[in-house]
């Protein structure tokens, strides 16, 4: 058969897809879609080979008698699917690589014309940019071209919250400040005073000295804090909370602060009823008291020794400790206040120390990910500030660009300002009313991921795996089966494969054999408890493994690279796998009369 | 007749009668078929005819909710097809039968990623579903809707939003292209330009970028879109289900009253760059404005007028189709609110002098677009 006929076949087909295939943004996408295409047919190759050719290779051979002149020879069965499975591997390493060739070509070729393509839009965009920043991403494709690859390196501390202070405000040692209407907290931990003894009898009340610097708006409103008392468990995590999903331990009342700076609040046994304005010691945990600023703002702080515990009965507990700060989460999120004036919130990230040799010849970007919550009006523009500071030089970046929530904004650094060492990023949202999220690994550094051509090399060897697996998977049926039964199972097991979670789904919750293996979990949960049993059920009612796992995933599109460890595990899977697919075959055929 | 088997074959006039007694037969057949489901079929897609051959036509193929008039399926009038459109028919054949599941497929896969906001290769699904199932109006307007409504606000900056909606904008005109009777494709069209980019939170934007890219107000080419829609539906009644028609076609009414109510805007704002310039002790730029203000008070009471005739038409229509009066009732009061600004700019128009423009300003107020 002419098999090398399929090269050029696929290699147009690819073409002739890329090229019909619209894009939104040619410039980001054109190359991503290019490189997903060619990997598609080439995974479209692997499965033809897998499916068609290595369930035909037996059967055939023992339709034309051609087997007999192999199996008379002194080769043992196992030799022979070995020998199946490996030449058909070579067969789809030689395809492919063909075929990657080829790819890999036409993906140079259009390198040029993305390139001159982003510098064209780079004149387009220019004027209507509503900060410079925002055209970072499109400046490098026309100075560098599409063709590039990265690697993720994370940060190493952060993010940590704070607030960037006026220029004009001076500094007050051993204050702890938070900022109004953010979700900056001071907190003092009062587990070890005698605040619960004391309101057990009758109510008390706490008495904080705070200081305050009201904001410069000429209008702004008197100041109010939130004053709350929560439980916290020993290591720290937040109480229990009720069946409903509620937290009855924390009690919180808005106070307002007296020009002294002072709050005082009433604070009632944990057993007394709630009465407005009073505070509720919560019933169990350790006791944290809280306090936040309620009017935007207003800079809240206090020093050692602010907080006072009065008794019923008038006696009073001095409390040493300073507060500590708190900063606001959701699902994970720090948030960020917008504030177009300063004082406002900043998150700082730091990287340790990123060695010289890790940034590679090309760019070094930060990549700054967040979720946005606009309040502003929609017609406004948002803005959010970075700045990044080399410690070592102590030389600082400032940038403002348009904070995309849910889209990542790629901000470069130059050689000359930070070329490795430690790297200090401070991020701000410059907008009254827009609330930025800090999602977990959202700010990050995009290093350069080495050639292209390497990058695209270790995809298609990745396919070249996966067609390996599938190429076992086919010559196993084929060893006992006909043609028709072996192609059709390996086109169900595929299938299967593909399904694996939507079948695994149906199985347990739909259908008795789940039912049955769900219970048989629980039954070994109550004699041997282990969290993974539900996991084990879960595997033993569809038992099959993923083989699409083998294939680049869509980051590797985009030129994220594949770590020589992740390189190196599927290698071992797929080798593991193969032995044992060629050891079953081996049996199978072992058992069969093949020149009979 | 020769030959050694001559004398077991038929007579040659019995083999002429058989051969006569198949055609026969054939068309027996075939003329009724002809005459009764293909004929009226074919008239039936090029949008001339309504009969029970075409229903029939329809059922067989595709099921007897479409032939009931029922589903969604198939606007009226013969798909256009260019050479362009080779590519996807080829496709649409290779596939098969297999065209259903990748369909399938694709959808969940977009709606999907949509939700996990990916948006790479969106558009390129969306060109895919859109030419495996070109004949849908409502696939067209449905993911029309998603790339105007739902993607755009997925970005921060105005310009990627903007960027988003006109691909919207050429996505609908190539379904438009292919289906040009399809009055629900016009109507989307139309509300793109209308509620998307005329009259969003961040319309103002849109409306300045429209201006520099067509050299248009938004507010008339919504009006040529749902225009088009009214003439197209009462041609081919294809607006298919959704809005109801008196709805759709006050559209176009509205659209004109809008855009009147722009030029109010515009109008008002050049004399009060007139009265700012006197104030000032610019006079020539006063009296330049005040000329300005003049030229675009006379195109406003324009714009009105054709605002009120084209209200008072449709008011007319619906009154012949009798209607609900509550829906009669708000053709009658945009009507009347027309008719009520033509008559205060007329007049406006007849007092107005460049020495009384300050204390006339004075009485003016600056007319919101919603």
């Amino acid at each position: 058969m002419h098999l090398w006929l399929l090269v050029p076949v696929a290699v147009v087909a690819l073409i002739l897809t890329d090229l019909s295939s619209p894009r939104f943004d040619l410039v980001f996408e054109g190359i991503p879609a290019a490189v997903g295409t060619s990997l598609l047919a080439m995974t479209v190759l692997a499965v033809v080979f897998g499916v068609f050719f290595a369930t035909y290779s037996i059967p055939g051979e023992m339709e034309t008698k051609a087997s007999y002149s192999v199996v008379t020879k002194p080769v043992g069965r196992w030799e022979i699917v070995a020998g199946k499975t490996a030449g058909m591997s070579v067969l789809v390493l030689a395809i492919l690589g063909a075929v990657g060739a080829g790819a890999y070509g036409y993906i140079l070729a259009r390198t040029g014309g993305i390139q001159s393509l982003a510098a064209r839009r780079l004149e387009e965009a220019r004027p209507r940019a509503v900060h410079p920043a925002d055209l970072n991403a499109l400046e490098a494709a026309a100075r560098d071209g599409p063709l590039s690859t990265y690697r993720y390196r994370m940060v190493d501390a952060g993010p940590d919250v704070q607030i960037h202070f006026a220029p004009d405000m001076p500094p007050e040692p051993g204050v702890r400040w938070v900022l109004g209407e953010t979700s900056l907290l001071l907190r003092w931990n009062l587990g070890e005073t005698p605040l619960r003894e004391w309101v057990a009898s009758g109510t008390g009340r706490l008495r904080i000295a705070l200081k305050v610097r009201p904001p410069s708006e000429t209008d702004a409103p008197p100041l109010k804090v939130n004053v709350a008392l929560a439980s916290e468990e020993p290591d720290g995590r937040a109480g229990p909370k009720t069946p409903d999903g509620r937290s009855p331990q924390v009690k919180q009342v808005v106070a307002a602060v007296e020009a002294s700076g002072v709050v005082e609040v009433a604070v009632a046994g944990p057993n007394a009823s709630p009465v407005k304005g009073v505070l509720n010691v919560p019933p169990s945990g350790s006791v944290v008291l809280e306090v936040g600023a309620a009017t935007a703002g207003y800079l809240v702080g206090a020093a050692d020794g602010a907080v006072r515990i009065v008794g019923p009965g008038g006696q009073e507990f001095h409390l040493k400790a300073g507060p500590a700060s708190k900063v606001g989460t959701d699902r994970g999120r720090a948030y960020l206040v917008g504030r177009n004036n300063l004082p406002r919130q900043m998150a700082i990230f730091r990287f340790d120390d990123v060695p010289a040799g890790a940034l590679g010849p090309g760019s070094t970007a930060v990549e700054i990910g967040l979720s946005v919550d606009a309040w502003s009006p929609a017609a406004l523009q948002p803005a959010a500030e970075v700045v990044f500071r080399n410690p070592a030089t102590g030389q600082e970046k400032p940038f403002t660009f348009t904070p995309e929530g849910h889209h990542v904004t790629l901000l470069y650094l130059d050689r000359a300002f930070w070329h490795g060492g430690p790297l200090e990023v401070r991020l701000e949202s410059a907008t009254n009313d827009d609330y930025i999220g800090v999602v977990p690994n959202s700010v990050r550094l995009r290093l350069d991921g080495g050639p292209f051509a390497i990058h695209f090399a270790k995809a298609i060897l990745c396919v070249w795996l996966f067609g390996t697996v599938l190429a076992a998977m086919g010559v196993l049926p084929s060893t006992r089966f006909t043609w028709y039964t072996s192609i059709l199972g390996t086109g169900v097991l595929l299938l299967a494969s593909f399904m694996r979670e939507f079948l695994r789904n149906f199985l347990l919750l739909r259908t008795p054999v789940g039912y049955h293996a769900l219970r048989m979990a629980d039954w070994v949960k109550s004699v041997w408890d282990w969290d993974g049993w539900n996991e084990v059920a879960r595997q033993v009612v569809v038992p099959v493994p993923n083989v699409w796992a083998l294939l680049p995933d869509d980051t590797v599109n985009m030129g994220q690279v594949i770590p020589l460890a992740d390189m190196a595990a599927s290698f071992g899977w797929a080798a593991f796998a193969t032995a044992l697919l060629v050891l079953l075959g081996a049996l199978l055929l072992k058992n069969r009369e093949v020149a009979a | 007749m020769s030959g050694p088997d001559s004398g077991n074959r038929p007579p040659w006039h019995r083999t002429l009668l058989l051969g006569l007694a198949v055609v026969v037969g054939l068309m027996a057949v075939v003329h009724p078929l002809r005459r009764w489901v293909v004929e009226p079929r074919r008239q039936a897609l090029l949008g001339h005819l309504e009969t029970p051959g075409r229903r029939l036509a329809l059922a067989s193929q595709f099921g007897f909710a479409t032939a009931a008039g029922v589903s969604i399926r198939l606007a009226p009038g013969r798909p256009v097809s260019e050479l362009s459109d080779l590519p996807a028919q080829a496709m649409t054949l290779i596939l098969g039968g297999f065209r259903g599941p990748y369909v399938m497929w694709l959808w969940v896969r977009v709606e999907d990623e949509k939700h996990k906001k990916i948006h790479f290769d969106l558009i390129d699904r969306y060109t895919k579903i859109a030419m495996l199932q070109s004949d849908y109006p409502q696939v067209w307007t449905f993911l029309g809707w998603n790339l105007a409504w739902n993607l755009p606000v997925q970005w921060q900056s105005l310009e990627r939003r903007y960027q988003w909606i006109r691909r919207a904008t050429e996505f609908l005109g190539e379904g438009f292209r292919k289906n040009p009777h399809s009055a629900q494709i016009a109507a989307g069209m139309g509300r793109i330009y209308s509620e998307k980019l005329g009259r969003s939170q961040e319309a103002e934007y849109y409306r300045r970028r429209v201006r520099e890219e067509f050299g248009r107000s938004v507010f008339l080419i919504a009006y040529e879109w749902y225009d088009l829609t009214r003439q197209l539906n009462e041609r081919y009644d294809s607006l298919g289900r959704g809005l109801g028609k008196s709805v759709q076609y006050r559209q176009a009414c509205h659209n004109l009253s809008f855009y009147a109510r722009e030029l109010t805007q515009e109008m008002y704002d050049t004399f009060a760059d007139s009265v700012k310039a006197r104030t000032e002790g610019r006079d020539a730029d006063a009296r330049k404005a005040y000329e300005a203000g003049v030229t675009q008070l006379d195109e406003t009471i324009k714009a009105w007028k054709w605002a009120w005739r084209d209200w008072r038409d449709e008011t007319v229509r619906f009154e012949k189709e009798g209607i609900m009066a509550l829906q009669l009732g708000v053709f009658r009061k945009f009507g009347d609110q027309a008719a009520d600004m033509v008559r205060q700019l007329e007049t406006l128009r007849g007092s107005l002098t460049y020495d009384n423009l300050p204390e006339t300003f004075e009485k003016m107020t600056r007319p919101e677009i919603q």
